[in-house]
């Protein structure tokens, strides 16, 4: 799954044309909350948290409630039957 | 060896203690492996500013494992769940323990210390891999074959990770042969990274830290190592 990430490591589905693009499997089928709600460090790069806690890459973790994110995720997965293969596309 | 007491202020039902060496205990001491002298201390959820050399940060949260009350009337009750120092102009994170009960705590909670688990591993690996088990002070995940190899330890309950906002893993990865990762992190599944995870393809002895501030909710811990020859050991998993 293509993700776009900002200068704080969150991730984003589309580029405002200020972030990097990476490739990561952990994404595939996640609809657009969930992979938004989450941060991606890149392997070889840190991010400082608030408290100033160091983080390594490759790194991935929930920016936000994780129950949000997975409720998010079980909604969209539930209604995914419903929604014509060329929408989904 | 203990570098610095302080604390046990009128009306204040604790004493600090700094020290490579864990003082003879005394209820609601609470001592910080340190070889910094310590100078002040603060209970709070965020970051002090503007620390002086030596200070502690005893970082809060709405629960902990070893929550401690602070005022002779105990009516004061605060959740330690995490120790930082000011050394040298940054935060290092020390470890830190409350003697309670006749017994030293732990701040945070240990999923696997040094051969040591109350949680319990199930361990797995297919035809590819040699090894998966528990080997001395570590967990061993090892593989031969450089590719299709699989091998995984996962903790065999989940976890309330909604009080700790950090994991600690220390661990380390070889690769011989192949391309292949290890990882480690957290899963809503028995062996699932699905919520949280930290990877590497090699990686020399160390603590590497998962940012769980955002799970919420119970998670199974898990490591494994994928495809390429090579060995990953697990030494310690603590949460914070």
């Amino acid at each position: 799954m293509k993700i776009y990430i900002d200068n704080d490591c969150i991730c984003h589905t589309c580029n405002d044309g200020t972030m990097r693009e990476f490739d990561a499997a952990f994404f595939d089928g996640k609809c657009a909350a969930f992979i938004e709600g989450y941060r991606y460090v890149p392997a070889g790069e840190v991010w400082t948290r608030d408290d100033g806690e160091v983080f390594a890459g490759e790194m991935v973790a929930p920016a936000v409630d994780s129950r949000v994110l997975e409720a998010c995720q079980k909604q969209y997965e539930a209604l995914l039957p419903l929604i014509p293969a060329e929408v989904r596309a | 060896m203990i570098h610095n007491m302080t604390g046990g202020a009128a009306g204040l039902n604790l004493k600090v203690v700094g020290g490579t060496t864990r003082p003879t205990g005394a209820e609601n001491t609470i001592w910080v492996n340190t070889s910094t002298a310590i100078g002040s201390y603060a209970f709070s959820a965020a970051q002090p500013t503007s620390p002086a050399s030596g200070m502690l940060w005893f970082k809060t949260a709405a629960s902990s494992n070893a929550a401690i009350n602070v005022d002779k009337k105990n009516t004061v009750l605060l959740y330690p769940t995490g120790c930082k120092q000011y050394v040298s102009g940054a935060w290092v994170n020390k470890t830190a323990q409350t003697y309670q009960g006749g017994a030293w705590k732990d701040w945070g909670l240990y999923l696997y210390h040094y051969g040591e688990t109350d949680l319990g591993f199930e361990f797995t690996k297919n035809s590819f891999s040699q090894a998966s088990g528990l080997a001395g002070d570590h967990i061993y995940l090892a593989a031969s074959y450089k590719t299709q190899a699989s091998a995984t330890a996962a903790a065999t309950s989940a976890t309330d990770l909604t009080p700790y906002s950090t994991a600690a893993v220390e661990l380390s990865a070889t690769l011989t042969d192949g391309t292949g990762t290890t990882s480690v992190g957290f899963g809503t599944e028995k062996g699932s990274y699905d919520s949280a995870f930290y990877s590497c393809t090699t990686l020399n002895r160390q603590v590497v830290e998962i940012d769980i501030s955002g799970l919420k909710g119970s998670y199974f811990f898990s490591a494994s190592r994928s495809n390429g020859a090579g060995e990953t050991k697990i030494y310690s998993v603590y949460l914070r």
